[in-house]
């Protein structure tokens, strides 16, 4: 549900602003302070950022400014990067709930609820995803890799941290929810 | 020299010409009489500027002289050189014993309102034995066209309704679930209802009941993005009765669409279900009863692609005749695809229907919904769609497979051929906050990427007549791997053949600018598997033998296939229907072959669809062209097959001019007309290669070798050493122009497809039109100015695009990147490009 416009500013349930320094600063290689750092993945090639609710690792920061606050059923999620403010809506929690943001791209992005780990190491598909608590492991020999289905309360990206943790520290990452299908 | 002299010399020649007349010749030589010159325009004097004219000129001589002849042109009048019309050389040579030269004016369409221009023309001095003569001027008179500004309002403003995007209509344990999502946000801020309903009227005059009414409201500040904020609404299966047939619809605003459901009215949604005698929702096929089939196919005189005589194919006129797949000595030699796999990724496949089952493959298709929807009686090898009103994938399947001679329907391209559907849109949990979330995994499965539920791997040619809408962004990695494996490996390392839909969104847009209305709205690289090099992209023609109306264009298209236009006022294509005059596409009033009682006769039980169209139905044609050629010659590798499709394709529309236009003075080509690049291959974007000759295909397997196209080569990047950033000109058609150099590939290397990555830092690539150009001198516009897709995007940021169009040159030497904003108010430069070839070495002929 999409919040009313007459809510005003009583949708403010609760609001968290984080300020944020991108890409990470190298000045006197001093890292940003913990608190004011949004996760960063790696997706397709790029760089994103991981918006609230984000997972327990951070990893780098960004010139961006990015807060969130809820609106009813909603969490509004606003960033702002380059003099230009972006917002986008998502469910409270859920794997709905999980998005990114590309500052290259001045998009937003959902991540799927599953992440790809790559074979070509010698990962075992079978026991990375009974480590994460799998619902589902789809291997794909021929393509060097599987997908694993995450349980509904693991993050992918806290998932893409806990498998590259695991012997043999398998490389992993996650994916991205494809647009819309349309029969032409 | 004095006048009196120059009399007296014309007197002597004159007296010399005449004493000559039936005398033997002087033995003095005798200067030859001067020729006279003259000046005239070959066409109509006054020209219209939005014509784009090339206006030729004559310069005569009344004779032939021994020696050449040069004239002074002097060029004046109110039209700039340079800026209304392509600058003249100031003289025209008139070579030794000819009698004239030709010149070229080549006016430019500019869209700036400037009144009536001229261009006032005279001949001057003369070098050379000729004088002038009194007609030594000329005037031709530009008539202004009109003018044309961008159109950058941004379409939310311009388009304020909310978009209804139904996401999932399917089945769960205790329901009939449909989900959707409003799109986009109103500014004015008023709340518009969403309604939903069901009932068993298909008019919904009566037993209408309501599922659930909400309110879409518009946030106080504009929201870019909405993830998740579904609408599900649900049928509880506790209310259905047994044998029922029963409708949903759901639509925005206080009323149903007053012109109906369907494509006119985006903002609503209309499907049904039928429960069975249990009281449960039909799930899976039940075999219709059918009169006993004889032989031929009673609709196949209609289908005009695959036999155009001009008949109308129930619409309002017919077509050309010839304008179809040319596939008469296929047809009548009995080549039918047998013993070749073809899946349809899709909605669904009718395993059961009349004219299609005799070719499914028993336990070789997949349904994604199964296990789920166990309990109904769903099959897992039979992708059944519940919904009433039109299976895409039924129909998209009879166009490539629907069964011959058994007295039904008509006919497919490949009616021996093996016929499997796979429904990936089914995977997931539909009641979850996270439909399709299975959606990637289940497309893998289905695209080749599983060998067993389903067997993918075994499949020889996928037909994909689908997309996704992403411009600016490029295929996921997933699935880059996927087709560049399956290419590679499968059928015994042949490889997999996949043949994709382009997309119909030609016309998706009111013109921003007058380029959309003959560029388009929306390019095909809109759809970032469209600019992958292993698929064969597939555009459209109608029974006119000219580009379908819709169907979307770009440098990515290797063929195109026959889709029609609307089955109304022209011909559509004919094809399967969802089984029963109950539902399908054939209950839709637009349909000239509805079916059942008050029906057509030639579809009494409302088995077939006069009116299916869109790329999804050139596709299936054209898969089922590659099946029937691998019916006829199973060796062919995915890479012979693509180059015997382009080598004998067909060239529609040869006449279709170029689009082009100046820009601040600079002339720029928006869209090339067919060119001839330097291995013959004739290139348009609108057609790539051609329209399928299947007669020609067939004709050329005969003589190709299988696998005889070298290995297939996919060369590292190349990057232009170029520094960057490189400012892109406002408004101007000169653009930028940055080159860099392809070296070390083989001698022998021909190019099977580029891809150009494109970064811009720019405020509105809307604005961009992207041209490459080869080290052979062919040009191919890869992303055409004000392709409506980009509206808005920041940037671009490694863009992908696909060229087809130097399909056999070689690829070593300097390749040139044209970039030109031709839009004022945002500006940019360029950042970043390279190119990937991929190439083979067979001394492409």
């Amino acid at each position: 549900m999409r919040p009313s416009h007459s809510a005003g500013l009583a949708w403010l349930l609760s609001c968290t602003a984080l300020l944020l320094a991108w890409p990470p600063s190298a000045q006197g290689g001093q890292p940003p302070p913990a608190a004011t750092t949004l996760p960063v993945v790696a997706a397709e090639g790029r760089q994103l950022a991981v918006l609230h609710p984000a997972p327990k690792s951070a990893k780098r920061s960004a010139a961006i400014n990015a807060s969130a606050f809820e609106s009813g059923a909603q969490r509004i999620h606003v960033v702002q990067v380059g003099g230009q403010t972006y917002r986008a809506a998502t469910p409270l929690d859920g794997p709905r709930s999980r998005i990114l943001f590309d500052p290259a791209r001045r998009a937003f992005a959902s991540l799927l609820p599953s992440i790809r780990l790559e074979l070509a190491g010698g990962a075992d598909a079978e026991a990375v995803g009974e480590a994460l608590g799998a619902t589902r492991v789809t291997v794909f020999e021929r393509l060097g890799f599987a997908v694993i289905d995450l349980p509904h309360n693991l993050h992918p990206a806290d998932a893409v941290d806990q498998a590259r943790a695991l012997p043999g520290r398998p490389e992993a990452s996650v994916r991205l929810r494809s647009p819309p299908i349309e029969w032409r | 020299m004095a006048l009196a002299s120059r009399i007296a010399a014309g007197v002597a020649v004159g007296l010399g010409a005449l004493a000559g007349c039936g005398t033997p010749p002087h033995k003095e030589t005798q200067p030859p009489r001067p020729a006279k010159a003259s000046l005239s325009i070959e066409s109509a004097a006054t020209v219209e500027e939005a014509d784009n004219p090339k206006v030729r000129v004559q310069v005569a001589l009344d004779r032939f002289t021994a020696t050449p002849v040069t004239v002074a042109l002097n060029v004046a009048g109110s039209a700039t050189p340079g800026s209304d019309y392509a600058p003249l050389e100031d003289r025209v040579a008139i070579p030794a014993n000819n009698s004239f030269a030709a010149l070229e004016i080549d006016v430019y369409r500019d869209f700036v309102e400037e009144g009536d221009e001229t261009i006032e023309l005279a001949l001057g001095a003369i070098v050379g034995n000729a004088v002038l003569d009194g007609n030594a001027t000329a005037t031709l008179t530009l008539l202004d066209g009109p003018a044309a500004q961008v159109d950058k309002t941004p379409q939310q403003t311009a388009s304020p309704e909310l978009a209804l995007l139904p996401l999932a209509y399917t089945l769960t344990s205790d329901a009939v679930v449909l989900v959707t999502a409003a799109q986009n946000g109103r500014p004015d801020g008023q709340p518009v209802p969403l309604v939903a309903e069901w009932s068993t009227d298909p008019a919904f005059e009566t037993d209408v009941r309501l599922i659930d009414r909400v309110e879409i409201g518009a946030p106080d500040d504009p929201i870019e993005f909405i993830f998740g904020g579904l609408n599900v609404f649900q049928v509880p299966l506790s209310d259905l009765a047994a044998n029922e047939i029963y409708y949903v619809r759901a639509y925005l605003g206080e009323a149903p669409p007053p012109g109906g459901f369907g494509n006119a009215a985006p903002n609503a949604f209309l499907d049904g279900f039928a429960t069975n005698a249990q009281g449960g929702v039909v799930a899976r096929c039940v075999a219709p009863e059918r009169a006993a089939s004889g032989s031929g196919d009673p609709l196949q005189p209609e289908q005009w692609h695959l036999r155009n005589t001009g008949q109308p194919a129930f619409s309002d006129r017919g077509g050309l005749a010839g304008a179809d797949l040319r596939m008469a000595e296929a047809m009548a030699a009995g080549l039918d695809g047998a013993g070749v796999t073809l899946a349809v990724v899709d909605t669904g496949l009718e395993t059961c229907h009349p004219d299609l089952a005799a070719n499914t493959v028993a336990g070789g298709s997949h349904n994604f919904a199964h296990p789920r929807l166990a309990s109904f009686g769903a099959a897992p090898d039979e992708p059944f769609h519940f919904g009433l009103l039109g299976d895409h994938g039924t129909s998209v399947a009879g166009i490539a497979a629907a069964v011959a001679d058994n007295g039904r329907g008509g006919r497919g391209v490949a009616p021996g051929v093996r016929l499997v559907g796979f429904n990936p849109m089914q995977a997931g949990d539909p009641e979850s906050e996270a439909p399709g979330s299975a959606f990637e995994t289940a497309l893998l499965r289905s695209l080749g990427g599983s060998n067993a539920a389903p067997d993918s791997a075994g499949v020889d040619v996928f037909n994909m007549s689908f997309g996704t809408f992403a411009p600016g962004m490029n295929s996921q990695e997933e699935f880059v791997r996927l087709f560049s494996n399956a290419t590679a490996e499968l059928r015994s390392g042949r490889g997999a053949l996949y043949v994709k839909a382009a997309g119909n969104d030609f016309e998706a847009c009111a013109p921003r600018h007058p380029f959309n209305r003959e560029i388009g709205c929306i390019a095909a690289n809109a759809d970032p598997d469209g600019n992958l090099p292993w698929l064969i992209n597939v555009g459209g023609f109608n029974a006119d033998d000219a580009k379908s109306s819709y169907a979307s264009a770009g440098a990515g298209l290797w063929v195109v296939g026959p889709s029609g236009e609307d089955g109304a006022a022209a011909p559509a294509m004919i094809t399967t229907d969802q089984a029963g005059a109950h539902g399908g596409y054939s209950q839709y009033v637009q349909n000239r072959l509805a079916g059942g009682l008050d029906g057509h006769p030639l579809n009494p039980d409302g088995d077939y669809v006069s009116g299916f169209g869109g790329t999804s139905s050139a596709a299936p044609a054209v898969a089922g062209a590659v099946a029937l050629l691998l019916g006829v010659e199973p060796a062919l590798s995915w890479r012979d097959v693509k180059h015997i499709l382009a080598s004998t394709a067909r060239r529609i529309d040869a006449d279709i001019p170029a689009v082009r236009a100046a820009f601040a003075g600079a002339p720029y080509i928006a869209q090339h007309a067919w060119l001839t690049n330097a291995a013959g291959h004739a290139f348009h974007n609108w057609y790539g290669f051609g329209a399928v000759d299947l007669d020609a295909a067939v004709a050329m397997v005969a003589s190709h070798v299988p696998d005889s196209l070298g290995e297939f080569v996919e060369s590292a990047w190349f990057a232009s050493a170029a520094e960057s950033p490189l400012a892109i000109p406002d408004a101007d058609g000169v653009g930028a122009t940055a080159s860099l150099a392809v070296s070390d590939l083989p001698a022998g290397a021909n190019i099977e497809a580029v891809v150009l990555e494109l970064t811009a830092d720019h405020a509105n690539p809307f604005d961009l039109g992207v041209t490459l150009r080869s080290p052979s001198g062919t040009s191919s516009v890869v992303n055409p100015p004000f392709n409506t897709a980009l509206e808005g995007t920041p940037g671009l940021q490694g863009w992908q695009l696909l060229s087809n169009a130097f399909y056999g040159e070689p690829p070593n030497g300097a390749w040139t990147l044209h970039v030109a904003d031709l839009a004022p108010g945002d500006e940019g430069s360029l950042t970043g490009w390279r190119l990937r070839l991929y190439y083979g070495e067979h001394g492409d002929q």
